[in-house]
Order: C-alpha cells, then sequence, then structure tokens
C-alpha cells in the first residue's frame, strides 16, 4: 500500500465530500450577494425536515403546503386586514374598512385605492369576489374550504374598491374571524387574472418567467431550493408608491430549514439566524447567556414567551364511562397541582389555566372587573385538595379499594392517560400526581395514534389543546356544542372539539351568542349568555384546562431590530401569523 | 474466466439480487403487518396544525387511498410496489405532500454519500495504516500507548462521539460550526467559497465517524498483520536479505489488506447505522436527518424509501468490492 | 528465524493476551456488580419524571445532578445500566441461541438446508441493521425493553451461524468424527458428544460479540427515539438529553454519565471478546 494513492484517495474523498452537495443542489441562477446587513434570516415555525419540500409548489391553499404559514405572509402575500390581538386594535391594509349588516346577512368591504399586484395589474374587488367564491367552492383538501361554503352564499363587486358578501346565516363576525384576524387564517386573496381558468387543487403557481408566486407583497421570489428560499424586495411595491408606508428594511430574506431545537439555539448564538422557531426556555436561557442580543417577548423569565391562544387540557370522552361522571371530572380537577405540573414540564415557561381562555383576552374580557374572572376565581379551579377528591369520588360512587385505588363494584377504575408528542412533557407528572390521589393511573405510549382515536372516540381520556378566545368567548366556549359530538366510530369534525359532551341547554346559549356580535357590555344579552354557559361549564367540567401554552419566541438583536414584545406589543409575535408581515415592516437595521 | 472465478461471480450476483428482493419484501411487509392506518394519522395531523380545522379529513383520506391503492388487496398492493419500484417510484410523503421521496431522496443523497465516503476512507486508510505500524516489531512505546486509546474510541458509538465533539469544538471553543450543511446565508454556487463553507461545516461530522472507526480499523489491520507476520512467505523473504520496510509494505501490508477489505464491506453497514444520529445531531441535510424526521412524523414511504435506498446502495457497494477482490487476490483469480 | 521474530515482536504481548481477557472481564465484572447491587442501595422512585428538583448539577444530595425532567442522575444510571445489560443479554442469547441452532443444522447436514440457510444468512449480514429494525420499530405501537430485544435479536444471528458453521464443518473433516460414525453413533449423537464440545468456545465468544452489537443497537435505536418510552435504559437516557438541549445549555452531567458507562460496557466487551479469542484459538495466542 503505497502512500502516495493513501493520499490520492483521501484527497478524492475530501473533493467528494464538497462537490456533491454543490451538485445536488439546484445552482441559484441571478441571484446576487447581499450583506448579511441587510438581508434577514428566518426559519419556519416548529419541528421541521432538515430540508425543504415541495420547493416548486407555491400553491398555498393546498393543505399540505405550508408555504403561507413558513414564509408568503411576510413576502409576497398580504391580507386585506390585519389585528394586533393583544389590543383588539384592526389594521387595515389591503382594505379600508368593514361594515356588517343590522341583519348579519351580508357584509361590505371598502378596498383600498393604488393596491397592484407585482406584476402591474390593479388589485380590485374582482380578485376578492373570485377568490371567496372559488374558496367557497373547491374540493375538501382546499385550505378554507368547508368553512367559506358554510357560510358564503354570493359575492358582488359592484365597483372596483367595493365587495358585497351576502351569507347563508346570519353571520356577524365573518370577516374579523376569516379576513381580518391576522391570525393563522392564511387565506390570501388570489390574483384573478392568473388563477382564473386553473384547477385550485393543483395549479402550482410557480413560474419565474411569469413572475409566479405573485402577490401584492414588497418581495418577490428569487430562489428556491431544499436548503434556502430568497426573497428580494422590489421598490416598485404599492405601499411605496402611493406613499402608504415605506418598503421595509431588510433588502433581502431568506428562510432556511432547521430540524430541532438545539440547532436553532447553536444558529442564534452563532447569530446565523434572526427569528422564527421557537425554542424551549432552557436552550432560550443558555443561548441568551452566550448572545446577549437574544430577546423574547418579555424582558423576564421564566414566563418569556407570549400566549398563542392554546391552552393544555385532559379531554374526557363523555361517550365512555365513568367519564361521563360530572363529579369524577371534579375530582380529577382537584387531584392536580396545575403550578407543580408547569414547573416540572416548562420549567415555569408556561403560566396555570383554569379555563380555555387565552392571555389576549386579559386586556378586554378578563379585566379586574369582569363577571368572568369574578366566576373563575369564585369556583376555585384550580385547587388541589385531596379532600375534596375524596369528595368527589364518593358521590360518583367509588370508594378506595384494599391498595388504596379508586374502584366502583370492586372493579378498579384503570386510568390511561394518553397525549400527543408535542405535550409528552406534561405526561409523567400527571400520572404521578393521579396516582397519589388514588387513581390507578398509567401512561400510554407516546405515538401517532392519538390523533385518529380521538376523533373517533377510541379513548377515555386524552391531553391536548383547546384553542381560541383571540377575541371573544364564544370562540372557546361554541367547542361544547354538541354540533361537534358524534358515536363512537365516527370522526368528529373538528379535532379541537373531542369531548362529545351533548347538552342541549348549553347549545341554545351557543347559538344564540353565535347569532349576534360580541359585547362586553355585562348587561348586554351576549355577556349575559356567557355568564350562563360558564355557570354550565364549571358545573359540568367538560374538560380540565391545565397550562395556558406560551412558546418562547426568540428574536436576535444582533443584526435587526425592532421586535414585538411585551414593552412594544404592536402584534402578536408568532411568525407563522399573518400580522407577523407588520413586524417585516417595523424592523430597523441594528447597526 | 475460470470455473471457480466464474461460479464466484454468479453466487455473488444471486446474492445482490436476493439481498434487493428480502429487502423490498420485508419493508413491503412490515408496516402492513402491524395496526394503525398511516394515511389517516397523517391527515389527522394536518387537521392540528394551524388552520387544519377547515378540512374534511374523510373525504381527503377516502381521495388519497384511492389514488395509493391502500384498498386494494394485499397482494395486488405488493405488485404495485414492485412494478413502482421498477419506474423509480418510492410514493410521496404524506408531511410534506405532495412532494415524491424520490425527490427527497435525491437532494439528501449527495450531502450524505460525500460526508460518508471521506468518513470511511479517512478511518479505513488512517487506521490500517497505523494498525499495521502499530503491528511492526520496534514500534515504539508512544505508538504502543494508542493502543487503549484506539480501543475505548472504537468502543463508542459514533453518535456519543458527535456530542462530544459538538460540546467541545462548537460549544466551548466555537472553533467549527455547530449545525447544518451551510452558512444560512451562503448562496451555493460552483466556487471556492461555497466548496469551503461546505468543508467548514463537514468537518466535525466526519471526524465524529472517522475518529469512531479509526481503533476498529487500526486494532483489526494490526491482528492481521500479527498472523501474516508470523507466516512462512514472510520468514522467507526476510532470508532472501530484503529490507525491512520492503518486507513490511510490499509483503506485509498488502496480504493482511485483503482481509481488511472483506471487513470493510461487513463495517460500512455499521458505518451507515451510526452516520444517521451523527447527521441529526449535527443538523447535516442527509438521509441521516432525512430518516429522523420521518420516524418522528411517522411518515410512512419516506421511511421505507430511505431504508430501501440504504440496503441497495450497501448491497451494490458490496458488489463491487466482491468484485474488487478476485483482481486482488490472485488465488480467487486461478 | 522463528525465535528470533518472536523477539522482535513487542514484548510482553505474551503475558498480556491473558491479561485482556482478565482486564474485560473485570470492567465487565465491575458494571455487573454494580448494576446488581445498586438498586438495592438506590430507590427507584428518585429516577422516575418529577421525583426531584429538575436541572440541579452535580453536587450536595445529588453526586450525578438531576436532568431537564427532574429525574436523579444517579439513580437513573443505577437503574438504566442493569436494564440495558439485560436487553443485551436475552438479545445476545436469542441471537447465539438460534445462530448455534442453525449454524449445526447448516454444518451438520449440509446439503440444501446448508445452502438456504447460508445464502439468507449471508444476505442478511450486509443489510445495515438500523434500516430494518428502524421500520420493525417504528411500526411497533407499545415498546418495551423485552419486544426491543427480540427484535433486535432478529438481526443478530447471522455472525454466529457462520462462525459455528465454519466450524464444524472443519470439526468434520477431522479423523474422530469418523472414528465415532464407524462407532455407530448416530449423527445426533455425534452432534452433542463430538460437535458441540468443540464449538463451544466459539460460541461463547459470539456471544459476548453478538451482545456488543445488540446493544449497541438497542442504544442506537433508543437514541432516536423508538425505545420503549419512559422505560429507565441507558439510549433513553441519551434521547431525553438530546430532547433538552443538554449540549447546548451546557449540563454535561446529562449526557456524559451515560457515555461513560457505555463506552465501560463496550471496551469491556471488547476486551473480552478479544482476550476469549485468543482463549480459543491457542494458535493465534502462540503467533503474538
Amino acid at each position: 500500500m503505497q502512500r502516495c494513492s493513501l493520499m490520492r484517495a483521501l484527497r478524492g474523498g475530501i473533493a467528494a465530500l464538497a462537490l456533491l452537495p454543490m451538485a445536488g443542489a439546484a445552482f441559484a441562477q441571478d441571484v446576487a450577494d447581499m450583506s448579511r446587513e441587510e438581508t434577514l434570516v428566518l426559519t419556519p415555525w416548529g419541528d421541521q425536515p432538515a430540508q425543504f419540500s415541495n420547493v416548486d409548489n407555491w400553491n398555498t391553499y393546498l393543505s399540505t403546503i405550508p408555504k403561507q404559514r413558513d414564509v408568503m405572509q411576510i413576502t409576497i402575500n398580504e391580507m386585506l386586514f390585519y389585528t394586533n390581538l393583544n389590543t383588539g386594535e384592526l389594521i387595515p391594509w389591503q382594505a379600508v374598512s368593514y361594515e356588517t349588516a343590522d341583519d348579519f346577512m351580508s357584509a361590505t368591504i371598502t378596498l383600498r385605492e393604488g393596491v397592484t399586484w407585482a406584476d402591474g395589474v390593479a388589485f380590485t374587488s374582482e380578485d376578492v369576489k373570485f377568490t371567496l367564491e372559488a374558496l367557497r367552492d373547491a374540493p375538501p383538501e382546499i385550505r378554507g374550504a368547508a368553512s367559506f361554503n358554510e357560510w358564503i352564499a354570493s359575492v358582488d363587486a359592484p365597483d372596483p374598491l367595493t365587495v358585497v358578501i351576502t351569507y347563508k346565516k346570519p353571520a356577524p363576525r365573518f370577516v374579523r374571524d376569516f379576513l381580518a384576524l391576522g391570525h393563522e387564517n392564511h387565506y390570501p386573496i388570489l390574483p384573478r387574472h392568473i388563477w382564473e381558468g386553473e384547477n385550485i387543487a393543483e395549479f402550482t403557481n410557480y413560474d419565474p418567467a411569469r413572475g409566479l408566486p405573485l402577490g401584492t407583497g414588497p418581495y418577490r421570489l428569487v430562489s428556491t431550493t431544499t436548503g434556502q428560499m430568497i426573497f428580494d424586495r422590489r421598490d416598485e411595491w404599492w405601499g411605496n408608491v402611493t406613499g402608504f408606508q415605506d418598503a421595509p428594511a431588510p433588502a433581502r430574506i431568506v428562510l432556511v430549514p432547521v430540524s430541532s431545537d438545539e440547532a436553532m439555539g447553536q444558529l442564534h448564538i452563532a447569530n446565523q439566524v434572526d427569528g422564527g422557531r421557537q425554542l424551549q426556555i432552557g436552550t432560550f436561557e443558555a443561548a441568551r447567556a452566550q448572545n446577549p442580543n437574544l430577546a423574547s417577548w418579555n424582558g423576564e423569565g421564566p414566563e418569556w414567551g407570549a400566549p398563542d391562544g392554546c391552552v393544555y387540557s385532559i379531554v374526557f370522552n363523555h361517550l365512555v364511562a365513568p367519564y361521563d361522571n360530572a363529579d369524577l371530572r371534579h375530582a380529577v380537577n382537584h387531584a392536580l397541582d396545575r403550578a407543580t405540573l408547569a414547573d416540572i414540564a416548562y420549567e415555569g415557561a408556561m403560566p396555570t389555566a383554569p379555563f380555555a381562555f387565552s392571555g389576549y383576552m386579559a386586556g378586554t374580557w378578563l379585566t379586574e372587573d369582569s363577571v368572568l374572572r369574578q366566576m373563575l376565581e369564585d369556583a376555585g379551579v384550580d385547587n388541589q385538595d385531596q379532600a375534596l377528591v375524596d369528595e368527589r369520588m364518593a358521590a360518583a360512587g367509588f370508594e378506595r379499594n384494599g391498595e388504596g385505588f379508586w374502584a366502583k363494584d370492586g372493579e378498579v377504575l384503570d386510568f390511561l392517560v394518553r397525549t400527543p408528542a408535542f405535550i409528552q412533557p406534561l405526561l409523567a407528572p400527571i400520572t404521578q400526581q393521579l396516582r397519589n390521589a388514588g387513581f390507578d393511573a398509567r401512561q400510554g405510549a407516546v405515538d401517532d395514534t392519538w390523533l385518529p382515536d380521538l376523533l373517533s372516540g377510541n379513548f377515555g381520556t386524552m391531553l391536548f389543546v383547546h384553542c381560541g378566545s383571540l377575541s371573544e368567548p364564544l370562540e372557546t366556549m361554541k367547542d361544547y356544542h354538541s354540533k361537534f359530538a358524534r358515536p363512537i366510530g365516527t370522526n368528529i369534525p373538528y379535532s379541537l372539539a373531542g369531548t362529545r359532551y351533548e347538552n342541549p341547554e348549553y347549545d341554545a346559549i351557543i347559538d344564540r351568542m353565535e347569532a349576534i356580535p360580541a359585547d362586553t357590555d355585562p348587561n348586554s344579552a351576549y355577556m349575559q349568555d356567557a355568564v350562563a354557559a360558564m355557570e354550565i361549564f364549571l358545573r359540568d367540567m367538560p374538560q380540565v384546562h391545565l397550562i395556558e401554552e406560551f412558546h418562547v419566541v426568540t428574536f436576535n438583536n444582533s443584526y435587526w431590530t425592532g421586535w414585538p414584545s411585551a414593552a412594544d406589543p404592536y402584534v402578536a409575535p408568532y411568525t407563522p401569523w399573518e400580522a407577523f408581515n407588520l413586524v417585516i415592516h417595523n424592523l430597523q437595521p441594528a447597526q | 474466466m475460470s470455473s471457480d472465478l466464474a461460479s464466484y461471480l454468479a453466487k455473488r450476483i444471486t446474492q445482490l439480487f436476493l439481498v434487493i428482493f428480502i429487502a423490498v419484501s420485508v419493508n413491503f411487509i412490515i408496516p402492513r403487518l402491524l395496526p394503525g392506518d398511516p394515511v389517516a394519522t397523517a391527515l389527522a395531523r394536518l387537521q392540528t396544525s394551524g388552520s387544519g380545522q377547515t378540512m374534511d379529513i374523510q373525504a381527503v383520506s377516502d381521495a388519497y387511498r384511492a389514488r395509493y391503492g391502500l384498498d386494494q388487496p394485499l397482494w395486488n398492493q405488493y405488485l404495485n410496489y414492485w412494478a413502482d419500484l421498477f419506474r423509480l417510484d418510492l410514493g410521496v410523503s404524506f408531511a410534506n405532500f405532495p412532494e415524491k421521496v424520490t425527490v427527497m431522496i435525491a437532494n439528501a443523497l449527495p450531502w450524505s454519500v460525500g460526508l460518508l465516503a471521506t468518513a470511511t476512507l479517512l478511518s479505513f486508510f488512517i487506521g490500517s495504516f497505523l494498525g499495521g505500524r502499530l503491528a511492526w516489531p520496534g514500534a515504539g512505546r508512544g505508538i504502543r500507548a494508542l493502543v487503549p486509546g484506539l480501543m475505548v474510541l472504537s468502543a463508542i458509538p459514533f453518535y456519543l462521539l458527535a456530542i462530544i465533539m459538538v460540546y467541545i469544538f462548537a460549544v466551548e471553543l466555537r472553533w467549527l460550526p455547530p449545525a447544518g450543511g451551510v452558512e444560512t446565508t451562503r448562496i451555493m454556487r460552483l466556487d471556492w467559497a461555497t466548496a469551503q463553507d461546505i468543508l467548514r461545516h463537514a468537518v466535525l461530522p466526519c471526524l465524529s465517524i472517522a475518529i469512531g472507526n479509526i481503533g476498529f480499523w487500526a486494532l483489526g489491520m494490526r491482528s492481521q498483520m500479527v498472523s501474516v507476520l508470523g507466516e512462512d512467505y514472510i520468514t522467507f523473504a526476510e532470508a532472501k536479505g530484503l529490507s525491512p520496510g520492503r518486507v513490511f509494505f510490499w509483503y506485509g501490508i498488502r496480504n493482511a489488506f485483503l482481509p481488511q477489505i472483506t471487513a470493510l464491506a461487513l463495517n460500512l453497514g455499521a458505518v451507515v447505522s451510526g452516520a444517521v444520529l451523527v447527521e441529526v445531531i449535527f443538523n447535516y441535510p442527509g438521509l441521516g436527518s432525512l430518516l429522523y424526521v420521518a420516524i418522528r412524523g411517522q411518515d410512512y414511504f419516506v421511511i421505507q424509501g430511505v431504508v430501501l435506498v440504504l440496503i441497495v446502495t450497501l448491497a451494490v457497494m458490496l458488489f463491487i468490492v466482491d468484485l474488487i477482490y478476485p483482481l486482488l487476490d490472485p488465488r480467487i483469480r486461478r | 528465524m522463528t525465535i528470533a521474530l518472536k523477539t522482535r515482536l513487542p514484548g510482553g504481548l505474551g503475558s498480556r493476551l491473558g491479561g485482556t481477557l482478565i482486564a474485560g472481564l473485570s470492567i465487565l465484572g465491575v458494571i455487573a456488580f454494580f448494576s446488581i447491587i445498586g438498586p438495592f442501595f438506590v430507590d427507584e422512585v428518585l429516577a422516575q419524571v418529577g421525583s426531584v428538583r429538575p436541572r440541579q448539577p452535580p453536587g450536595g444530595d445529588f453526586p450525578l445532578g438531576s436532568d431537564a425532567q427532574g429525574r436523579d442522575m444517579l439513580a437513573l444510571m443505577v437503574h438504566a445500566t442493569p436494564n440495558t445489560l439485560k436487553m443485551g443479554l436475552i438479545a445476545g442469547v436469542i441471537g447465539v441461541g438460534l445462530g448455534s441452532i442453525l449454524g449445526l443444522i447448516a454444518g451438520q447436514f449440509g446439503g440444501w438446508i446448508d445452502a438456504v440457510i447460508s445464502v439468507i444468512s449471508d444476505s442478511l449480514m450486509t443489510v445495515p441493521a438500523i434500516a430494518i429494525l428502524v421500520v420493525i420499530a417504528g411500526n411497533i405501537e407499545e415498546m418495551s425493553t423485552s419486544v426491543m430485544a427480540v427484535v433486535v435479536a432478529s438481526l443478530s444471528w447471522m455472525f454466529t451461524t457462520r462462525t459455528v458453521r465454519a466450524q464444524v464443518l472443519s470439526i468434520r473433516e477431522r479423523g474422530y468424527i469418523e472414528v465415532a460414525r464407524v462407532n455407530g453413533e448416530g449423527p445426533l449423537e455425534i452432534l452433542f458428544r463430538e460437535v458441540m464440545p468443540n464449538v463451544m468456545p466459539y460460541i461463547v465468544a459470539s456471544f459476548v460479540g453478538t451482545s456488543s452489537a445488540a446493544i449497541l443497537a438497542i442504544i442506537g435505536l433508543e437514541a432516536l427515539g423508538l425505545g420503549a418510552q419512559n422505560e429507565m435504559t441507558l439510549g433513553n437516557t441519551i434521547y431525553w438529553a438530546q430532547q433538552s438541549s443538554a449540549v447546548l445549555r451546557g449540563f454535561w452531567w446529562w449526557w456524559a454519565p451515560p457515555i461513560v458507562v457505555i463506552a465501560m460496557i463496550f471496551v469491556g466487551l471488547f476486551l473480552t471478546s478479544v482476550g476469549f479469542d485468543r482463549f480459543a484459538n491457542p494458535r493465534l495466542g502462540r503467533r503474538a
């Protein structure tokens, strides 16, 4: 074995190491180099693969293509309105205002003058009419099809700046919830002159020669590969031209994939990234110790993050005994110490929650003098007390057997606690606390069977999220309506409403609330209904709510400042939410 | 070609096809034997990510099942599976629908091949050379002291070494980047800057695998050399008066090398297994990361596809090694 | 010349051979000792989630600190090590048992049985174990330590089969098998009385190697997250450390103890394996 062959082979190997990926990656054509100071580097939200997929498919209405959630909402697409969820303030963008008729059967939207698509064609009511009706008629794999079909009867465009939507039934909150919230709506208006005649379920919306994907936003796509998506700023953006807003500061936005919490932390430390994926609290604190330019929503821990509108809770299947017994559910509630759970599972990064109202309600519906807040405090929901457990279990007909476990008629209650992977930290502590309270609890396997089982009713209890209440109590409370219940074996239509709770009295209240707009006035019909619904909830406890989900959103101030925070709450800080577009317009170079 | 050689080749070719056949069949059977409906699971998962609540799961699920023939009897599915394989269609990813598995694998493959090829070459040659040197009579104290170190290194799985190396070199010393294949803002071009960036990011993952493997090769080579040095022809060569260096290289190492090549073939499987986690630790965009994410997301077809590609690639590489063997070992050629 | 050759080789190697085996066995012995004795002294409850204050560095009450979810690391090590060893042993026993039986049959009976077994075994040997194991493990709903051991064992028998078969074939060519046959011993008797005792050392040697490979595969699968969730094993410990970004957070006591223990196990097994090879095959011993 001669030494020269050794060296030759080695050199060959190293060359292969470098050249192969370069050969494999698509060559970026005509992409200029841009300095790091002009570039904003972001990642998609949550756990994603280490490489992008479907790089040539920019049809944001296909349910499995998350481009709108990942990056289109801050670059190419814009919305009619945005909302600052912290204050409830409406921020008009492509439109200027909207009005709902007194009978709630129609709504009129007034568009802004001067909005244009990236190819110069004017943005008009015809585009809005086209999009809403296309969604109404679209097949089920199109995002939003079911909802738009449920509510929209027809859409008219009497003049280029006016849109009139006619509903199938009274819809006091349709425009706000579907076209203005700036949350995870993902229903951008499509350019009619591009999409008309295309099959919405198959059109890939990608053709660089024609400028596709085409939107009204201030950026255009210049490169899309498995490792990067690059958008460059267009100074001919309508906002710049009409004087509505200056074009955003970053000349380039780059989206890169990152597949783990640790990798994201490393990228932040190395200033390779400016924002995107959330971090675990420990990772955030460690990264911040090495890079003081990192910041989250709050200035101090451990509750660094911001609410995302969801609450972790125990879902009881009301069609499975003994979980149909309200006393038993109350007993489970009193067996748990929420503060300890939050500390063990989330290192104190998430606050406890007695009910599924999100933190975004704090300034409006849960103020100091609010009736709802008072009711929750008086009910003493968050109260771990073994005496109460014993009392409720006795009322449910259980007694402790020889081994100290709750049993009825000689049969021990086998309490299987299940959870999806993203709530796994809670599984062991909850099981332990239940056991301490006398329940023969055991941990279920953490795999992917939880979701089909949740949908079909093949479970007794399940840890899951309960979301809503970004703007009003109805959003969460409606999930207990019996219209979401199905017999065991039939899938429920909406995964977040999994209790299969059925109570006609409660249904009537919700039906009434859905037909009228939200009103914080304690004397209003809406508020009275909200109180009545809350009373029923507190009596029946169909779900035990535990901990509000806060994510430690992480922003890097090394290259860009102006991120939203508790000190400057101009918008909710979540990158996948559409209102994050406002952040891009607010960023300034750090140097 | 002698009949010995012919039967050797025939046996090897049969083996190649058999491995592929078994791999494909096992890959097909196992997920379908066990409970759970991957289509429904994947789609249902979409319902909870963001605004998926407005999707009719049942309708979409039925549409996908019809398209991919998952409602057909098992035998039909098996035949369709083979037909698809011949068309190089490995299915689609549910997590990233409608991205094809072949596209995902093609994007990840170059990174993995580059990494593994270099790491294996490095560890094989350096390790073998080191092992040979160790067996050489008169090896100094310093070299002999390496033996326990090498043993420990070869005993630790690669990914554990990777964790240690990330900690030391990337987190504490900050000499090398801790994650990714290239810098986030790098525009990939065919130029030196890109190549340098790729190499910088590849150093730690490559070293983790290489160092973990060097011990294996060194010790293997050393024991091979030890048996070879005891053979009669070595004695004969020395008796003839050939220089020690010549004896060492020309007769010693060359003969000890053959069993090493065989061991290389078997070791590649272990290397691939360990490399999966190394890629995960370094967020390196190769097949390992692809497999890991697919496992966590229960992305059925991606898992099958990656596993199949791994097995077939290995089988083919072993076959090539088996073809080279007769060239190196004249005894078989006869 | 032979004598001269011997003195030119690194000295002391002859005596070191026995030393290798002893060293290996000692390391394994130490680990086994603590695995058996340890659980009696350290409460298992401490190794469960939420039982102690989380994220404590080593010192004071917690000699090895505690991890992100409130497990006492020392207790975790003490309880995880026997679990991992147990899985490795089970996988090793099943793998070697299966492999020996197949190897004996193949070597003894020859013909098409031999051909089938050889081809299957050779083919499977070239398959990267993790690939198949991932597919199997990823599809099992309720993974437990015993199931994992069996799954890994299913791909660990090939090497033993090959070794045993080769040994049986070489034994068959020796004289005393012929003598036994002439004496009227039936094939099964020959198998047990003549062949087995000569094959035993190889079976024991490959048991060590198989267990080692099995533990490697088990830890690998667990580190990927395919292990028995919430069981206390070394691989799971690595997985939990990874999930909690232990390296980034500088919490070395989450990942260093399992790595050290794993390294010790493998070094012990390796030394034992090498030492036993020399012991079983004296020709190797004489050479060096």
